[in-house]
């Protein structure tokens, strides 16, 4: 008893006295939010001298704008994930993030631990290292394959081609069917639409040359996709509206999704899941059947900000996280998303969540998966890009070749 | 004089299903919240009640960090201390430019006239700098302080004081009262009604604020229902059932208080048009 | 007017002071900063740097801004007229009303006490594609209404949720005025065999000009205002149909990070509520004697 006293006596003196108190917030997305609960509370007990506060982004609208409001109001947290490529770039540019290379040797032992060397340098940001990446979600299709073999298919569709045709056998509008092509109205809504078919279509390349500022979809690409698009809507093989959750409830037969669904869906859609198979995302007819299919990959990743206080603090806090392999274990039990590591295969302590078909699925659709465009204005782009491509597109306003060549100029516009 | 009766027999019947049409959202709402979470958009009345989705934002949220009854009670305390606050200070001020004669009377009786020809959302970027200057971000006292005085309470009690008799006021004087005796315990119980009227519209605008909450408020226990509701909806949008409870928590104490104070809320509607 | 005395000014004075003290403070100042903003560039960082009238200059070329200020005439073309006619039928049918008047009054009136976050989320639901409201029309009409996805529709709907707010209370303030015009009038042209269509076109009508014109000021003021319905339901699409000149004030202030853009496109939009309401008085507004 006596020992207990003491010991509590002196993690108050600690905490009262000398501890540095670190904020840190994390994705609004239940999932994370438990990851982070378990390792923040490990870490306080480990350290009193370092304490963590968690807290969700408080994001009403999305998390980008809850942070640049923070920071507008001189409120930025200490830390903070849930960062893409193209807001970090955003950030860099204001001067709001701490570059991590600061810590030199630190740094480069923990991304060397973590097997992360190559991965880093698709996050170079003006020469700097801003982010620590996370996790890397390529996006797949999911495809009802109860209702496929119903259908006499014993795969799911490869090309736009086959989709029709499926859709032929499917379909009855304002009821069901064949597929979601767009994934909603928010400007991140395009990595997995537009962004990812561009991506599946044109074998990986570029939509925007970074360099030289100018999108760059205004090609034979961009056109498939676009016709591809406009034809889903044209003849009713898709809808604006498909309600809620209509994956499950039978209304549609595929969709695209991250990895983030799976432990969501198997708790609340436990029938459907076995059922489900996996796929890249569909392809132009005349895609080369020996090539892979690549993909998008929604790549998020953690910061430290300018005006955290002890700023050493809070990067031992990142390297004692992501240097555990028990970690990042613990971080695909919970989440299911493929850490931001090159030894996903390899290293034996991921070979059990290799039974798993999502998990695996999603692992081994890393290597394709291609990230978004580093640019600073990515949000302004993607908005630009769902009123003048998307939209006009899904509501049949002019010609797809028309409506890609405004869309290009558009962006441009803001890029310049 | 038969064609009246029938006229007005639908004239009745009509109104009276238009107000059940009107009240219907909020049945559906309050409805819903106990429905299982597959019949929500299925059936009107549920096969059972349930309270899981009261448990899940009462009980899980606190985990979760979305203090729910803490944000209500934020709310209340916020609402509350505004409302009493620009009663007080709106009797007070309303009373000094109404009763007593100086220089600057008529001056600033005609700026707080003035004052309210400028809509609040032109304020609001340069109120958050100020907030910002001063360090109040993430307190209380940034959503208090703009709103302890208000120009159109002031002006609403200078109004119906310039009504009264100064023989009350110099009734209370040989009574050896001082002012603020008069305005408390003589003039505001004379003007019950305007200060309903003000407390219950500052009540309502201050609990409905939404946008200014949303830009100085970024930590959970501090955050009004409005935001946290807010908040919670872009996580947890696919769990309808929460949601509801959450808007079904947002509204109640507004339905509330506005049964309670329904002849204020009528007397001050009649009042706008002056 | 009571006598004045020492004490009396003190207490005055005192008053006062404070008055002028709190308005200094959260109107004063956010006003000569509000003039500053808009005629430099900052970013909320260092010193704003003076650019004189560009801020003005760029919001005349600025195609969002022109989009979101036709989204706006769209609104008031749809709300004015909406809540215009609904509450002078309402009040007109009120007055008319002998049973179960309190019961109408309040469940319209209980709608204006919605909050905004709590109604959007409780509409949203409502007209979802799969909610109650396209579940009736899909088995009545074989079809779904997309309320919010269209964009010819969605700032129509959000003009029906605005109205069904706003209904009860501006029917109110007409009812009042009702109530004020004699109805001795009303039994004078009754005498002299008027038809009621034209009791309403002569007498009604002009004698609600008042309140007629509140409801109307009130409307256009309302419209400029709106922030949290399409901010929380549409976040400003489909085609930024429903985008508000609020929602694109906060998004320039605090998602581009342009505080003084942001105070410009403020100004605007008071500069074209304010005018708008002196237009509707200049046009509309009739001098009215009760005698």
């Amino acid at each position: 008893m006596r020992r207990f006293w003491l010991f509590t006596l002196s993690l108050v003196v600690v905490v009262a006295f000398g501890a540095t108190k670190l904020v840190f917030w994390t994705a609004p997305n239940p999932l994370q939010e438990e990851f982070w609960k378990e390792i923040v509370a490990e870490w306080n007990k480990l350290r009193p001298d370092v304490q963590i506060e968690l807290s969700v982004i408080p994001a009403a609208a999305s998390s980008e704008e809850a942070i640049l409001t923070a920071i507008a109001a001189g409120k930025a947290p200490d830390i903070s994930e849930n960062i893409f490529s193209g807001f970090a770039a955003q950030l860099a540019d204001i001067g709001a993030i701490h570059p991590l290379d600061n810590f030199k040797d630190d740094f480069w032992k923990l991304v060397d631990t973590r097997k992360m060397r190559n991965i880093v340098e698709g996050w170079k940001i003006k020469g700097r290292y801003y982010v620590f990446p996370i996790y890397s979600n390529p996006m797949l299709f999911w495809w009802r394959g109860d209702l496929l073999k119903q259908l006499g298919y014993d795969r799911p569709p490869r090309a736009y081609s086959e989709i029709y045709e499926l859709s032929s056998k499917f379909t009855k509008p304002n009821e069901k069917y064949v597929m979601q092509v767009i994934a909603g109205r928010n400007w991140w809504d395009r990595w997995f639409d537009f962004i990812t078919y561009y991506y599946a279509a044109s074998g990986g390349k570029a939509y925007i040359d970074p360099e030289r500022r100018r999108a760059v979809f205004n090609n034979e690409y961009g056109l498939k996709v676009a016709e591809f698009i406009h034809k889903m809507f044209r003849e009713n093989h898709t809808a604006v509206e498909l309600g809620s959750n209509p994956f499950y409830m039978g209304s549609i037969l595929g969709k695209i999704t991250g990895p983030w669904e799976i432990n969501w869906a198997k708790e609340t859609f436990p029938d459907v899941m076995p059922h489900v198979w996996l796929a890249p995302p569909p392809v132009p007819d005349d895609y080369p059947t020996d090539l892979p299919i690549y993909t998008f990959a929604d790549t998020k990743g953690l910061v430290i900000y300018e005006n955290c206080k002890n700023k050493k603090a809070a990067f031992e806090f990142i390297s004692w996280v992501f240097s555990k392999v028990e970690h990042d274990v613990l971080w695909i039990e919970k989440t299911r998303m493929p850490p931001a590591r090159e030894d996903l295969a390899t290293n034996p302590a991921f070979t059990r969540f290799m039974d798993d078909k999502f998990f695996k699925a999603y692992a081994e659709a890393v290597a394709y998966a291609v990230p978004p465009a580093l640019i600073d204005k990515t949000i302004d782009v993607q908005l630009s890009m769902t009123t003048h491509l998307i939209e006009p597109l899904m509501y049949l306003k002019g010609q797809p070749k028309d409506i890609l060549s405004t869309a290009v100029r558009e962006i441009n516009k803001i890029l310049f | 004089m038969k064609r009246i009766k029938i006229f007005d027999l639908f004239l009745h019947a009509v109104m009276i299903s238009l107000a059940l049409v009107w009240i219907y959202p909020y049945l559906w709402l309050f409805m819903s919240s106990f429905k299982p979470a597959r019949e929500i958009f299925t059936t009107f009345v549920p096969s059972r009640f349930t309270l899981e989705h009261y448990e899940f934002i009462f009980l899980m949220s606190g985990r979760l960090g979305r203090p729910f009854v803490r944000a209500l009670l934020n709310s209340v305390f916020v609402a509350s201390t505004v409302t009493f606050s620009v009663v007080m200070t709106s009797a007070f001020v309303g009373f000094t430019l109404a009763k007593i004669r100086f220089a600057l009377s008529r001056l600033i009786f005609n700026f707080i006239l003035y004052q309210m020809l400028f809509p609040g959302f032109m304020f609001l970027i340069p109120l958050f700098i100020l907030v910002r200057t001063f360090g109040l971000m993430n307190s209380y006292l940034a959503l208090i302080l703009p709103g302890l005085l208000s120009s159109w309470g002031t002006f609403m009690f200078a109004q119906s004081f310039k009504t009264i008799p100064d023989d009350y006021i110099d009734a209370a004087k040989l009574d050896g009262a001082n002012r603020f005796w008069i305005v408390l315990r003589v003039m505001l119980p004379l003007t019950r009604s305007t200060a309903s009227i003000v407390g219950l519209f500052t009540f309502i605008g201050t609990w409905d604020n939404f946008l200014w909450p949303l830009m100085v408020m970024k930590d959970y226990k501090k955050m009004p229902l409005a935001v946290l509701l807010a908040t919670f909806n872009h996580e947890y949008a696919g769990y309808v059932g929460p949601v509801l409870a959450g808007a079904v928590l947002q509204t109640i104490p507004m339905v509330l208080i506005f049964l309670i104070l329904r002849k204020y809320f009528l007397q001050g509607i009649s009042m706008s048009l002056r | 007017m009571a006598s004045l005395s020492a004490k009396e000014k003190r207490f005055g004075t005192g008053i006062i002071a404070f008055y002028l003290t709190h308005t200094a403070i959260f109107w004063g100042y956010p006003f000569v900063w509000m003039v500053m903003l808009a005629f430099s560039r900052w970013r909320f960082v260092g010193r704003p740097t003076f650019v004189g009238l560009a801020n003005f200059l760029r919001i005349l070329q600025d195609s969002n801004f022109i989009r979101i200020v036709l989204n706006t005439l769209n609104f008031l073309a749809y709300l004015i007229p909406m809540l215009l006619i609904s509450s002078l039928i309402f009040a007109i049918a009120l007055s008319r009303m002998r049973y179960f008047k309190t019961f109408v009054v309040m469940s319209f009136l209980v709608a204006n006490v919605s909050s905004g976050v709590a109604y959007s989320i409780m509409f949203s639901n409502l007209f979802a594609v799969n909610g109650p409201l396209n579940r009736i029309v899909y088995s009545l009409f074989g079809f779904t209404i997309p309320w919010f996805s269209d964009p010819r529709l969605a700032v129509f709907s959000i003009c029906l949720i605005v109205t069904w707010k706003f209904v009860g209370y501006y029917g109110m303030i007409i009812y009042a005025g009702l109530q004020a015009i004699p109805s001795s009038l009303f039994e004078a042209a009754k005498m002299d065999g008027a038809s009621n269509w034209k009791i309403f076109w002569t007498i009604t009508l002009p004698l609600l000009n008042p309140s007629l014109i509140t409801v109307t000021v009130f409307a256009t003021t309302l419209t400029f205002g709106i922030f949290t319905e399409p901010y929380m339901i549409t976040g400003g699409g489909p085609m930024m149909r429903t985008m508000t000149l609020l929602i694109y004030m906060y998004d320039t202030a605090f998602r581009r990070i342009d505080p003084s853009y942001a105070t410009v496109v403020a100004i605007a939009t008071a500069v074209m509520s304010f005018s708008l309401v002196i237009v509707i008085r200049r046009i509309f507004e009739r001098e009215v004697a009760l005698v």
